[in-house]
């Protein structure tokens, strides 16, 4: 008999980035690197899965913003110059390391870019058709998330939380070809009451962090290793905090296991400069190139890592997949004498640890797959699939809360980052002044106030927040925040003055062309 | 390209202008050079492009003459009933600290927002005007405060209105508001701003433990789609007129006594398979008699 049921929730989201004012822009590099290192290594494991008949289950989110982006022809056609940058330089890298204890690895990486750039050409520069195919066959359950991320319970009002949700929904079905059943809130955060603008997207179940349900009302008498409903019918599901531990952890996490390769170690700063200095950015800075030889070794310093053997890196992560899978079990039997019922264990994490953080998470991720496909005590299961099979659940309201550090707001709202409100607060009224103003508007004005819900939506990204406060992209999230509420405001100014300037507008429609679809009386 | 220090000044000027680079007639050649080559390489590829493809006289002044203002210089021309052709630049080169944001959005405004259990930060702006309106009405200078309020009272805090925003400390699972104003020194106090709800969230379990379930089974909507009730609640009213529309068109239908399969039914009908099997039900004199 199953002791309990286990869901991945996998998040897979980044900002909004496209510069078409610059050839080549740093920032546009995240998402190369999470579409080489994270995005294509787990749907080639779903799908190799699902060829050899492995009963497989995940749950992801592609939130709208990084669907916008995997479908814009600019960001393809960058993409591939950089893999294939990427595959010249790790031909060279094969050939100048043979000989030597760091060979494997390179024939490692020329192999999946090769790989790479051989799926990406096959799926004609759109990644999305292979997520929609898995999705058909039901390996792949992906749910949404807000339109661009933004923070809900920072929000000055319903109406911007309800345009967030709406635009993602709309989005979702202009990609994927129906409506989602989930979502993903942005940065797991939750306030009474969103669960009810969520109920009116017709969405039936969200996750929140654990303390928001162990301190929820009234007490949930499963905690976190049941969901629940909250009155507006919409069902929660909490964090499990030992999974969560036992892979983000970086003192006794999965991922610390000294064969696994070293993140800081690179040929981007190990190379020598002028051999390189081809494949960096332009601005010649030495930085990541994704190529790195090093195991994480142990508490050693940098220069004392050892050589990356791949086949043993490979052989641990199948070994961890199977003891992280034996302490859900033993977690489950445990449980279900407390429950009296099989527990269900959810286990989001955010989908760039696997594989990028993480190299092996992939593997991982497969591994675990191939265990619990045998193994008596543990399914694994989507969200939908546990709904539609246990559609029966205590009735309680969350508490407020994140998965950010302190389970709460801090991080998004700070000294570092809360002169931005104010700005965002402002942009918000003055949108739905605007969308309630004119709800017929003629052509022109209507692509005004589009291109205004875009810039408010781009400002709102909760990424920027976050990066304010670690500070690794500081300026940048700066400049973004800054450079959304400049146009939002012009535009503002245009419309309230009835006097458009089609020309500007045409060239910021050109900057931030995200959501083609979109319509302002969302803020309606 | 040209390398742009070999371009005519006056051409450079032109490409600067195309770039929405400001203060352009105040700056030597090289400065020029060095303002424009943060622009991103294509924009000022396309720039010099454009300029050389046509007359590399600048272009006369137009009237009136198009200014590029910061957003506060817009406002305040707005504000004034002016007409003003907004031209600003949409884009700042890279390593730009960002475009400019307005320094006020001429509303007086105290907003809550929630930190944590026990913090919550308090921004506001407040016009100068309001300011001189209520230290006329208190008759002096005054000190700015905060006056949280909670259930458990009213506390003061003194703050610095220019800082704009304050961190306060309060209780988990607390609803607050806050209103901001001026205190003279016999204690009275002008409210200038005051702030929206509030509510801090627990830091603890509830002590709720009433248990209620629900059932939600997303087939039941299939079900309810198919009785065509999935549109809005209808009154019994409604019921009753549906039910009478119903009975007129069934009874004009003389095929629908042989109970075709519902993939016969002819296009257009008005009918779901639930009314086709739900005439079986109905009692036998409202039925015509088949001919």
């Amino acid at each position: 008999m199953t002791a309990g049921h286990l869901i991945v929730q996998l998040h897979a989201h980044l900002p909004y980035v496209r510069h078409p004012e610059e050839p080549v822009f740093l920032e546009e590099s995240w998402l190369f690197e999470a579409i080489t290192e994270v995005y294509i290594p787990l749907l080639e494991r779903l799908d190799r899965m699902l060829r050899t008949g492995v009963h497989a289950r995940l749950c992801m989110t592609w939130s709208p913003s990084l669907c916008e982006m995997l479908a814009d022809p600019l960001l393809q056609q960058r993409y591939r110059q950089h893999l294939t940058a990427l595959l010249d330089l790790a031909g060279k890298e094969e050939f100048w390391k043979r000989n030597t204890p760091f060979h494997a690895a390179a024939v490692m990486y020329r192999d999946h870019f090769q790989y790479c750039l051989g799926r990406w050409d096959a799926l004609g520069g759109n990644i999305l058709t292979w997520v929609k195919d898995l999705m058909d066959a039901g390996v792949l359950e992906v749910v949404t998330c807000g339109a661009t991320h933004g923070y809900l319970p920072l929000m000055s009002s319903d109406a911007a939380r309800r345009a967030q949700l709406a635009v993602a929904c709309n989005n979702y079905r202009k990609h994927f070809g129906r409506s989602p059943r989930g979502i993903w809130l942005p940065e797991c955060a939750f306030a009474p009451g969103i669960d009810r603008l969520l109920s009116e997207q017709q969405l039936e179940f969200f996750f929140v962090e654990t303390h928001a349900m162990y301190y929820g009302s009234p007490r949930p008498r499963y905690g976190s290793y049941a969901p629940v409903f909250t009155p507006s019918g919409v069902a929660a599901f909490a964090r499990d905090p030992e999974t969560s531990r036992s892979v983000w952890s970086s003192q006794t996490g999965y991922p610390g296991n000294p064969v696994y390769r070293e993140f800081y170690r690179d040929l981007g700063y190990d190379g020598d400069y002028n051999y390189v200095k081809p494949y960096l950015h332009p601005d010649g800075i030495r930085r990541n190139l994704g190529l790195k030889y090093h195991r994480i070794t142990g508490k050693v310093q940098l220069h004392e890592k050892l050589p990356y053997d791949p086949a043993i890196a490979h052989k641990q992560a199948m070994d961890d997949a199977g003891h992280f899978l034996d302490a859900r079990a033993k977690q489950c039997r445990h449980l279900t004498k407390l429950l009296g019922k099989p527990a269900c264990i959810t286990s989001p994490y955010d989908a760039e640890l696997f594989g990028h953080w993480w190299f092996e998470g992939p593997q991982f991720i497969e591994s675990l797959f191939h265990a619990s496909a045998s193994h008596p005590d543990i399914e694994v299961l989507t969200p939908s699939e546990y709904l539609d099979r246990f559609p029966c659940h205590q009735i309680v309201m969350p508490n407020q809360g994140s998965w950010g550090e302190n389970g709460f707001h801090g991080v998004w709202l700070n000294p570092a980052n809360d002169w931005i409100y104010r700005h965002l607060h402002a942009a918000e009224d003055r949108m739905r002044e605007c969308a309630l103003r004119h709800p017929m508007a003629p052509p022109l004005l209507t692509r005004f106030l589009n291109q205004m819900a875009r810039e408010l939506l781009l400002m709102q990204s909760s990424d920027w927040a976050f990066i304010m406060t670690t500070g690794t992209a500081g300026a940048y999230a700066t400049r973004r925040v800054r450079d959304h509420v400049h146009r939002f405001t012009g535009l503002y100014e245009q419309v309230m003055r009835g006097e458009l300037n089609a020309e500007s507008l045409a060239t910021i429609e050109g900057l931030d062309p995200i959501f083609q679809e979109i319509d302002y009386r969302v803020y309606i | 390209m040209l390398p742009l220090s070999d371009l005519p000044l006056k051409v450079l000027r032109v490409v600067a202008q195309r770039l929405g680079i400001t203060n352009r007639a105040k700056l030597r050649k090289t400065e020029l050079v060095d303002v424009i080559s943060q622009s991103g390489t294509g924009r000022v590829t396309k720039a010099v492009n454009d300029t050389l493809s046509e007359d590399t006289q600048e272009p006369p002044a137009l009237q009136p003459k198009p200014q590029i203002p910061t957003v506060s210089a817009a406002l305040e021309q707005a504000s004034s009933s002016k007409p003003v052709q907004t031209t600003a630049p949409v884009i700042g080169p890279h390593g730009h600290p960002g475009l400019p944001v307005p320094e006020s959005y001429g509303r007086d405004n105290l907003t809550l927002m929630v930190q944590d259990p026990h913090h919550l930060h308090a921004y506001w702006e407040i016009l100068p005007a309001t300011l001189a309106k209520a230290r006329a009405e208190l008759g002096e200078d005054g000190l700015p405060v905060l006056i949280v309020h909670s259930r458990f009272g009213a506390e003061l805090r003194i703050i610095d209105l220019k800082v704009g925003s304050y961190y306060l400390c309060v209780s988990a699972d607390t609803t607050y508001r806050a209103d901001l104003g001026l205190r003279g020194h016999n204690g009275r106090v002008v409210i200038i701003a005051q702030s929206q709800t509030v509510h801090s969230p627990s830091d603890q379990i509830s002590s709720r433990s009433d248990e209620q379930w629900m059932g939600v089974d997303t087939r039941f909507h299939e079900f309810l789609h198919m009785a065509g009730l999935d549109k809005g609640t209808l009154s019994s009213a409604d019921l009753a007129s549906q039910r009478g529309e119903w009975k007129e068109r069934v009874l004009s239908r003389q095929d629908l006594f042989n109970l075709p399969s519902s993939a016969s039914v002819p296009a257009g009908a008005l009918y779901s398979s639930l009314d086709l099997l739900s005439s079986k039900n109905l009692s036998s004199e409202a039925l015509p008699k088949k001919q």
